[in-house]
């Protein structure tokens, strides 16, 4: 299991090292492109190794001297601007044929002359504005300026400023068709390099800036900063007329220089998320140097200064390259070998810059290598950014998908609490209603059946008891059923059924009906067990009157009146002899009269008997229609 | 006058008995035969005609309803009533949009049932205020204009009722007798009981038509 991670980390590392390995062998070829001695080969071409020159040191006698190539200024007399005159004799050529001087470096400004004639001219002499030192020079020279079988005089006149590589190197004559063909393919090198690793820089530097707008993650902002200005040398060799004038821009370059190594060291850190006090201190004492002794290398012309300034880099680079090894091998940070490679390389290469460029120990001039070596580290930063945001997009992916997960869940058990409250409920409601009916089979048709038990035990019973007793279980039986109808709080619909059911009877006992039930409005909330109720009141009222009234017409009315609440009023009256509750003959329906009573109380409605002018009784009920409760 | 032919299907025995006891004892009717089963009773019934079948709807094999639909495609002449229990409106209604044309209630005394039968028979039809209600509430629902068009599944309406006929309804859903109704609407109680009997038959027209569109629906019929 834990072997996998291991070696697709091993195969990162080593596809990282291949390609570091492929553009060190890149950079290392670099300074034989600057070699003039393997340009040379071409027969017709020749290269030319020394001139003879009047040497003229700002402040100083001028002297003649023997002029060996390559020729730094810089390094014959370090901190001085000067001029100089070079001569040499160049071979004879064909007859009308154009001849060209390819030089490898030639400046800080200078004049080509050939037989006296000026061929070329870079910048003015002594004027510090401009700088030809930075790329290689071809001047063609014309058929008519030479002279047939004679060698021609060439003459250059130079200006060089103070620390600003100025001098002399690789000159190569030959054939215009010849050396041309070399100057193409030197060109192909020098310019656009450094203008694609400015462009590189500016663009991921802008990009790490950018990021570090939107997060403010102190990683991408150091990286941004080294490398815009990291940029400004790279953009420095595409422009031969600088921005400002020499030292000052020479100052600045170095100051974005150093600077840009200092802030790569601290990038460095923050890739590795080790912040050793001392090893920040350490930088941030390389990079105050790097900004004050430029200042002081350029203002008083001397290149040791710098030359410090890059020894401190050096040694920051050199401890945080300790640092980059000891987390490469605890194996820690995914980063810490591709950033070991980049810093052992940008080392050495730090190392060869101030032993062979800035001291010259060789003698030779030498293209500084740090600046390609320090490009590794914005692969390294390209490969944060990739890894990083892909590990974004996934863990917002999954985070994406576990929240899903998670409503998912959540929703499923609210469906399940929900689904299992309203499973209780409803048993719950069912419950209610079932120990209702129980309840009312038993006060209902059960206690009619007990009656009609003893009854039928008593020795001597008539049939017509009976049979009555029989008719009063059924009613209750019936009752009992349509109180479970669906009537949707229509009180109409229950007073017209019990009216249907009791018609048969009322007709066989010779009883007219004045039905006067006006249309009502729906009541919410009428629940069964207040129909049941309203029901047997009525049976009562309408029993009463069959039995004992003596009626002809039994007279139903109900009717709603407006209030707070609304009452339904209902009457059941008779034409018949007439009682009241007080009356002698309430003595006969005593018990009938507080059922009655009670279950009116039940429903809280009023009862009321009227006894009737014209004769007969009203029973009338009063019964507000309170909203159901809750 | 000869006698009314009466045929049954009754699962309860004693049930089956009472019923034929009532038929046999009433000289009007002919009790011609008594099924226990839907299968015993369509068996007998594809050969044998006759004016009134009463259907319990709870036979063991084949539901009443659907038994009602058969034999009225059978014997299209025959009146059909269900047997039913007192307080079971829902499925009278039911029975009716199958084709019954009535009703008996099975707490019913003896006198009640061949009284019933002979009335059925004559053209009378029983109405409960409840089932007046739950058909006026059907017709309202089929004739208000429904927005929501998906609410509904597209079949055939019902015919509409006549004002008349909604009349009808709305009293007996109120509780009137049908010769209170007569009196209110001036109208002899036959023309009352005609009305009944033709909202009755606008049931079992709709179902037909239903029947009808279904069978369109299904490539059933052209």
């Amino acid at each position: 299991m834990a072997c996998c991670p291991d070696t697709s980390l091993w195969r990162r590392w080593a596809r990282c090292a291949a390609a570091l390995a492929v553009l060190l062998g890149l950079l290392c070829s670099g300074p034989s492109w600057a070699d003039p001695a393997t340009a040379g080969a071409e027969a017709a071409v020749v290269s030319i190794q020394s001139l003879d020159g009047l040497l003229a040191p700002a402040g100083r006698e001028p002297q003649k001297g023997h002029v060996g190539l390559p020729f730094r200024w810089d390094k014959a007399y370090p901190g001085l601007d000067g001029r100089m005159r070079l001569q040499v004799l160049l071979q004879p050529s064909a007859p009308g044929q154009a001849q060209a001087l390819l030089f490898d470096r030639l400046g800080n400004q200078a004049q080509v002359w050939v037989n006296g004639v000026l061929l070329h001219q870079m910048g003015r002499l002594g004027d510090a504005s401009t700088d030809g030192a930075k790329a290689s020079l071809m001047v063609a020279v014309p058929a008519v300026v030479l002279r047939p079988g004679e060698p021609a005089q060439l003459v250059l006149e130079l200006s060089a400023q103070a620390l600003r590589a100025g001098g002399l190197a690789g000159i190569q004559y030959g054939p215009l068709s010849e050396v041309q063909l070399v100057w193409a393919q030197r060109q192909l090198l020098e310019r656009p390099v450094s203008a694609a690793y400015a462009a590189t820089l500016l663009m991921m530097g802008g990009l790490a800036l950018g990021l570090w707008w939107r997060q403010r993650d102190p990683l991408y902002g150091c990286f941004g900063l080294a490398a815009v200005l990291g940029a400004a040398r790279h953009l420095d060799a595409v422009l031969q007329v600088p921005w400002l004038p020499w030292p000052w821009w020479g100052g600045v370059l170095a100051i974005c220089y150093g600077s840009h190594l200092a802030l790569i060291a601290r990038f460095i850190l923050h890739a590795l998320g080790r912040h050793p006090p001392w090893l920040v201190r350490t930088i941030q004492v390389a990079l105050v140097g790097s900004v004050v002794l430029p200042v002081l290398s350029f203002s008083l012309s001397q290149p040791m200064w710098w030359t410090l300034a890059l020894t401190l880099l050096e040694a920051a680079g050199l401890a945080c390259f300790g640092l980059v090894a000891i987390e490469a091998v605890r194996g820690q940070r995914s980063t810490a070998w591709p950033m070991l490679v980049a810093g052992g390389v940008a080392l050495v290469a730090g190392v060869h810059d101030i032993v062979f460029v800035r001291m010259g120990l060789d003698g030779s001039t030498r293209a500084p290598l740090t600046p390609h070596a320090v490009f590794l580290f914005v692969l390294i930063l390209a490969g944060m950014v990739v890894a990083r945001y892909s590990r974004t997009v996934a863990d917002y992916r999954s985070l994406n998908a576990s929240l899903a997960e998670r409503i998912a869940e959540r929703e499923q058990q609210l469906q399940a609490a929900f689904d299992a409250l309203q499973a209780q409920q409803q048993e719950q409601a069912v419950q209610q209603e079932r120990q209702r009916i129980m309840r009312e089979i038993h006060d209902g048709i059960g206690s009619q059946l007990v009656g009609l038990l003893s009854l039928v035990n008593q020795p001597e019973v008539k049939p017509d008891e009976l049979s009555a007793q029989v008719k009063l279980a059924l009613d209750e039986m019936r009752m009992a059923v349509d109180s479970l109808q669906p009537v949707h709080d229509d009180l109409t619909a229950v007073l017209a059924t019990l009216r249907y059911r009791l018609q048969p009877r009322l007709e066989a006992a010779g009883l007219a009906v004045q039905w006067q039930v006006s249309e009502l409005p729906p009541i919410p909330g009428l629940s069964p067990a207040a129909i049941l109720q309203l029901q047997r009141i009525l049976l009562e009222a309408f029993t009463n009157i069959i039995k004992h009234a003596g009626a002809r017409t039994i007279t139903v009315s109900a009717e709603l009146q407006p209030g707070e609440p609304p009452q339904v009023h209902l009457s059941v009256a008779d034409d018949g002899l007439g009682w009241s509750p007080d009356a002698s003959t309430a003595a006969r329906v005593g018990q009938g009269v507080r059922n009655m009573q009670a279950r009116a109380q039940a429903i809280g409605a009023q009862l009321r008997w009227q006894r009737l002018p014209a004769g007969g009784t009203c029973v009338g009920i009063t019964w507000p229609m309170r909203p159901p409760a809750g | 006058m000869t006698p009314i032919s009466v045929a049954l299907v009754e699962d309860n025995d004693r049930m089956r008995e009472r019923f034929a006891n009532v038929i046999r004892a009433e000289p009007s009717l002919h009790f011609a035969h008594g099924a226990a089963t839907a299968h015993e009773l369509l068996a007998w019934f594809a050969d044998n005609p006759v004016q009134v079948l009463l259907v319990d709807l709870g036979l063991p094999d084949l539901s009443g309803l659907e038994l009602i639909r058969r034999c009225v495609r059978l014997q299209p002449a025959c009146a059909v009533l269900v047997i039913t229990m007192f307080g079971d409106e829902a499925t009278m209604l039911q029975a009716f949009e199958a084709g019954a044309r009535g009703y008996l209630l099975k707490d019913g005394t003896e006198s009640d049932l061949a009284n019933h039968v002979l009335s059925l028979h004559a053209g009378g039809s029983p109405m409960t205020p409840i089932i007046a209600r739950q058909l006026l509430l059907r017709w309202q629902a089929d004739a208000s204009p429904k927005p929501p068009a998906a609410v509904q599944p597209k079949g055939p309406q019902p015919d509409p009722l006549s004002p008349r006929e909604s009349q009808v309804l709305d009293l007996v859903a109120r509780g009137f007798t049908y010769p209170e109704i007569a009196t209110r609407m001036s109208v002899s109680i036959t023309t009352v009981q005609t009305h009944v009997r033709n909202i009755y038959g606008k049931l079992g027209v709709h179902n037909k038509t239903e029947a009808v569109y279904e069978a369109r629906q299904h490539g059933l019929l052209p």
